[in-house]
């Protein structure tokens, strides 16, 4: 019963069962140099960008919405961030605080579309994801520019002992474990739980769906930073694969579509899993690609091809977790009362 | 203390409450009585602050009072249990009871252990056993209503409104909720009871206003009246002597048994409940609402499955795995929820006649729009449909007439067996009247009809027997010189069950 | 997510209001042609050469292009259930990458070609339809994702670049001209027109699709099997985009990996310019077209005025929204 309860109530225990699931596979192909703390660093380093989208996502999808728009927000991050220091010599921490203040501003942006003007976050964040680009691609038509390399290499580096990686992602982590000490952390999931009950229970809907789309903004500008200083340019098409891997790492870490279960550490499990999965693909191309006949050539296609495919798994995975606890409308409501037609 | 004054409401064309006044005293234990969709829960959410209203004011302690969202309505001390339940599945039980008024410490930041300690405070002066830190989602519906007015007490309301919460406890549970009511009006609590139960009200309740129709019938003491004289304020009929219902079905047994249903089972909503219905009949399905009527009518189509019982329909034994299904073998269902389940709101007066037709037609035979034409034209000159013509989205007719291109949706195919779910719900008088001669000119050409309504004039009017549903179960059947509002009213409200009731 | 189609249906407002929105969308359509006049004016006004027979002619040539890829599209926002169909970019491209590679050129290969385009569509939907019917995966999400899938197939198939061109009677046909203002696709673009007017409005899958996209839960209650009707859409969309893409190298003479994409967002925009709710169970293919040509002469006025690809992207985007805005609103949960 216990036990049970304990399983009930984690919601992330998909990410972390596949996540557990990845690293053995991991460690079978590559040996025990994955436990070197080099191997350890470079997973983080890569996987920062798409763990920080991921948490991002979550928070948004825990309010019961979506937001489409956060790999093309990365991008601008990105664009503003390399054109503010490379064409206008801006100091790198100007820079960088200014692309981040223009992704929280989009996150706002998002907020205001979706908590006032109530348009559904699906097709308001994929309208928003056009004009971003869009915003992205004036910043900077075309890849280039650079990162000072003491950036870059920090960024790949130790910070006491542990990848400064781990460090930024710690410290977002914390900053959300305070917000949900907070009644907003609360609220947020009222809010994607049952928004009915949470407004009947004096909660500003509308305030709370502003909130997480701002802090999403946020923790998106971040990624978008942390995709700089991984990739060290500019590129107007950089965060393309992040909206749609973030919604998978999400998935895949627990956390319903439909809103108010589920949480960040599951996600951080999801885009962990999706990076050690290429990871894993990587690695057998790059040992065995070679003995099939005809695919050597181009078998970093297969290797995105591969990917793609398990994306898709990723988002199709929801069908095995439990859908939305339904226990509670009364036949006044009708809910659930015809199976829903698809 | 609160005072209502000559609320009214329009829901689009429904008129849900017009004059309906209501007053309040501290201290005062009242109950807001009427039927099914004289707009007491309507008055409810407005208190609540769920609902606008359209005209009239409300006063507290003399000042006129602005509601204008569920937070103004708590920060004036109104708090409400609701019906529908204002729970986060998600949530635990804690965060359930103090969501929106967290204690805060150090920071702002939410003292979890307050929390609890808060929550399980409420939960002792309920006396309700339920572990604080369990998901909501995870308790059964008497537990859930217990915690929703543990909720509502834990903004230290002055006013307490309780919509319905009796109905999913059990005998002790409500007796231990009243004798916390009563110490509670001791201190100044004036509290509001909605319940069907007529034995809940006459022990708890001061006082009583009974709304028909949306408009406020009478505001009486209890103490002055009997179950027959709320009956009368309810219904605006006189109660004849009741008698015991009967369970015996008096029917001729020479028309062919249609459809029969054993020992039907639908999970929490349906228990053991079995039929028989031969053709050309048309039964009634009358009692509170969701008392289960609504499901017993779906598992038949095959709209929400069952778990138990049998159905055997024109002398084979079916299982309906869709409603397709259902429809393909000749039956027909129209639900009373006409937005959501009845018309193509943007689509013509021609496409939702002929949508049964063309779903039985499969999917690439074509279509000759100048027969749909004189078809619909034909259809909307029998059904007397009022509408500019037929190719008039639905949406721009009226709800009685929408409705009529939902039977006529039906007419068209013929089906063996109709199945109504609350039809007339929000239909005018006269597009009633002429719906229920459809129905009979359908039930005369061999039609079986099973209708459920939530309107007693409706199901004595058109039914030839009714089964009465109390709380899953048909616990009277209806027919002949029995078949009346009395008796109905008495058999829906569990005033005196025949045998085997008491609490189960 | 929380996205309750049924709430995007107009509530029944008072009888005025009623007729008011009906005739607002009524009149959509004659709007967004007014809206198409009105730009070519413009045109005219910034260059001489816009209002020329022959540029009217590429631009409706284009548009037909637009037009086609948007046909699948139609389908499928009508179908409603948040239906989008965001693979038609990509289904597109592999049409075109298919063309060229089977064709090479020559005129006994367009047969194979146009069975196998269509299958690989065909299939392309019928995962989509697996994705959001089965797996229940947003429609809008399902489609990005194997849009993505497609784009690394072409990858693979082509090796990244293409190989081949149309054959030279499909060429001729993509390129001529009956009339100057008349191209042969123009011609072709009416008959599908035609074709898919006859789909949505003589038949009874297309009776069922407007029915299921009004409300899928009234139209399953009357015994409507909304899942196929639905999931046909998807595969209709694909092996109608995939066709688009033979039209496209039809016109181009050449094809490369994604060509097709660009394709993707004024596909969506194009169809509710044109007058289908996003809501679903409204709209129609004419009307598809006509946003097509708004968008196309949106375009190419763009170009005139020198606007890039970001400007275009940006635009597009602030048209969806305020389109969305004036559409798609959620009602308030206080009534």
């Amino acid at each position: 019963m216990r036990l049970w309860r304990l399983l009930r109530s984690a919601p992330a225990l998909p990410g972390y069962l596949l996540l557990t699931g990845a690293i053995i596979i991991n460690i079978l192909v590559q040996g025990p140099d994955f436990f070197s703390m080099d191997n350890f660093n470079s997973i983080f380093s890569v996987n920062a960008p798409l763990i920080m989208a991921a948490i991002a996502q979550t928070v948004v999808v825990l309010t019961g919405e979506i937001d489409l728009s956060i790999g093309s927000n990365m991008t601008l991050v990105n664009t503003i961030a390399i054109l503010l220091a490379n064409q206008y010599h801006w100091p790198v921490g100007g820079s960088w605080l200014t692309a981040l203040l223009a992704g929280t501003l989009v996150g706002v942006l998002n907020g205001l579309i979706v908590a006032y003007l109530r348009i559904p976050s699906l097709l308001a964040t994929f309208s928003t994801m056009s004009v971003v680009s869009g915003l992205a691609l004036w910043v900077l038509p075309k890849p280039g520019g650079t990162v000072p390399s003491e950036v870059y290499s920090a960024y790949g580096g130790y910070l006491v002992g542990l990848p400064t990686t781990v460090w930024i992602i710690a410290t977002v982590v914390a900053l959300w474990a305070i917000i949900s000490k907070y009644p907003i952390g609360k609220y947020i999931r009222a809010v994607g739980g049952r928004e009915r009950s949470a407004y009947a229970s004096g909660i500003r809907i509308e305030r709370v769906k502003l909130f997480a789309h701002t802090f999403s903004g946020f923790v998106t500008g971040l990624a978008g930073l942390c995709l700089t200083a991984l990739m060290a340019s500019g590129d107007p098409k950089i965060g393309l694969p992040f909206g749609l891997n973030s919604i998978a790492a999400v998935i895949l870490g627990g956390t319903i579509l439909s809103g108010g279960w589920g949480g960040i550490g599951g996600s951080i499990a999801g885009a962990l899993f999706l990076g050690l999965v290429s990871n894993i693909v990587f690695f057998l191309f790059n040992n065995f690609a070679g003995l099939i006949p005809g695919i050597g050539n181009v078998s970093s296609f297969y290797q995105q091809l591969l990917s793609n495919l398990i994306v898709i798994f990723g988002l199709a995975s929801a069908v095995f977790t439990p859908r939305k606890k339904n226990g509670i409308g009364l036949p006044k409501t009708r809910e659930g009362m015809t199976k829903d037609a698809v | 203390m609160l005072q209502m004054l000559d609320i009214g409401k329009r829901f689009g064309a429904v008129t849900a409450l017009k004059n309906a006044s209501l007053s309040l005293m501290p201290g005062e234990i009242r109950a807001l009585l009427g039927a099914n969709g004289s707009g007491k829960s309507t008055l409810v959410k407005i208190l609540g602050g769920m609902v606008k209203l359209d005209s009239g004011n409300i006063l507290l302690d003399g000042k006129p009072l602005l509601i204008q969202s569920p937070r103004d309505s708590r920060q004036n001390a109104i708090a409400v249990a609701y019906q529908d339940l204002s729970l986060v599945p998600q949530l635990s039980v804690a965060d359930n009871i103090m969501l929106g008024r967290e204690p805060r410490g150090r920071a702002g930041l939410v003292e979890s252990a307050r929390v609890r300690q808060g929550a399980l405070e409420l939960l002792n002066r309920l006396q309700v056993e339920v572990d604080p830190d369990a998901l909501v989602s995870e308790l059964d519906t008497a537990t859930q209503s217990l915690v929703e007015v543990a909720k509502a007490l834990a903004w230290e309301p002055r006013m307490l409104v309780l919509d319905e919460v009796t109905a999913s406890l059990h005998h002790d549970q409500v007796q231990r909720l009243f004798a916390l009511l009563r110490g509670m009006r001791q201190s100044g609590l004036a509290i509001l009871f909605v319940s069907h139960r007529f034995d809940e009200v006459f022990s708890l309740c001061d006082t009583a206003t009974v709304l028909r129709g949306g408009e406020t019938m009478s505001a009486v003491s209890i103490s002055q009246v009997d179950y027959s004289d709320l009956i009368h304020a309810m219904t605006g009929k006189w109660p004849e002597k009741i008698r015991a219902a009967q369970l015996e079905s008096k029917l001729p047994k020479k028309r062919d048994i249609v459809l029969s249903l054993s020992n039907l089972h639908v999970q929490n909503k349906v228990k053991r409940v079995s039929l028989k219905v031969h053709s050309g009949e048309i039964v009634g399905l009358g009692g509170l609402q969701g008392q289960g009527q609504a499901e017993t009518l779906r598992a038949i189509f095959g709209a929400v499955s069952f778990s138990e019982g049998d159905m055997v329909f024109g002398g084979a034994p079916v299982k309906f795995r869709s409603p397709g299904d259902a429809v393909r073998q000749g039956i027909g269902f129209i639900s009373g929820d006409r937005e959501r389940e009845g018309v193509l709101p943007v689509r013509s007066v021609t496409e939702n006649l002929f949508l049964a037709k063309m779903a039985l037609k499969g999917f690439f035979s074509t279509i000759n729009s100048h027969w749909l034409f004189t078809g619909a034209k034909e259809t909307i000159r029998q059904l007397k449909i009022v509408a500019e013509g037929p190719d008039s989205p639905a949406n721009s007719l009226s709800g009685g007439n929408q409705q009529k291109l939902v039977v006529g949706r039906w007419l068209m195919v013929k089906p063996r067996l109709l199945l109504l779910d609350d039809p007339t719900k929000g239909v005018d008088i006269n597009a009633r009247r002429e719906i229920h001669q459809l129905l009979r000119q359908m039930a005369e050409h061999g039609t079986t009809i099973i209708i459920s309504s939530s309107d007693n004039e409706e199901l004595l009017d058109i039914a030839d027997r009714i089964l009465v549903f109390y709380e899953g179960k048909v616990v009277a059947e209806l027919c002949n010189d029995q078949k009346t509002e009395a008796q109905l009213v008495s058999a829906m409200l569990g005033v005196n069950r025949t045998s085997g009731g008491g609490d189960d | 997510m929380r996205f309750n189609f049924n709430n995007l249906n107009f509530k029944p407002g008072s009888g005025m209001q009623r007729n008011v929105m009906a005739a607002v969308r009524g009149n959509q359509m004659l709007m967004a042609l007014f809206i198409a006049l009105l730009l070519f004016v413009i045109g005219g006004f910034v260059s001489t050469n816009f209002l020329s027979l022959t540029n009217i002619g590429s631009i409706l040539s284009m548009a037909v292009l637009l037009g086609f890829v948007a046909a699948g599209q139609t389908l499928v926002v009508i179908s409603g259930g948040e239906g989008v169909d965001l693979s038609v970019g990509a289904a597109t491209s592999l049409g075109a990458v298919l063309a060229v590679e089977i064709m090479h050129g020559q005129n006994n290969a367009i047969i194979p070609a146009l069975i196998l385009i269509i299958a690989a569509g065909a299939l392309i939907g019928i995962l989509n339809a697996i994705g959001i019917i089965v797996a229940r995966v947003p429609p809008l999400v399902m489609t990005m994702a194997m849009a993505n899938v497609v784009t690394t197939v072409q990858l693979i198939y082509t090796n990244g670049t293409p190989t081949g061109h149309p054959a030279g009677l499909v060429a001729l046909i993509g390129s001529g001209r009956l009339l100057p203002v008349l191209p042969w696709l123009v011609v072709i673009g009416i008959l599908a027109m035609v074709l898919m007017q006859a789909l949505l409005r003589h038949t009874t899958y297309g009776y069922q699709l407007y029915a299921v996209g009004s409300n899928s839960n009234a139209s399953y209650l009357a015994g409507v099997r909304v899942s196929l009707i639905r999931g046909g859409a998807y595969v209709l969309s694909g092996m109608l985009s995939a066709m688009a893409g033979f039209w496209l190298i039809a016109y181009n003479n050449f094809a490369f990996v994604n060509m097709g994409v660009a394709y993707t967002l004024p596909s969506v925009a194009a169809v509710v310019i044109g007058g289908t709710s996003l809501a679903g169970g409204g709209g129609s293919y004419s009307g598809t077209m006509i946003g097509a040509i708004v968008l196309t002469v949106l375009g190419s006025l763009l170009v005139v005025l020198h606007t890039d690809e970001a400007g275009r992207q940006i635009i597009n985007g602030v048209v969806l929204i305020a389109l969305l805005a004036a559409y798609t609103r959620r009602p308030p949960i206080r009534q």
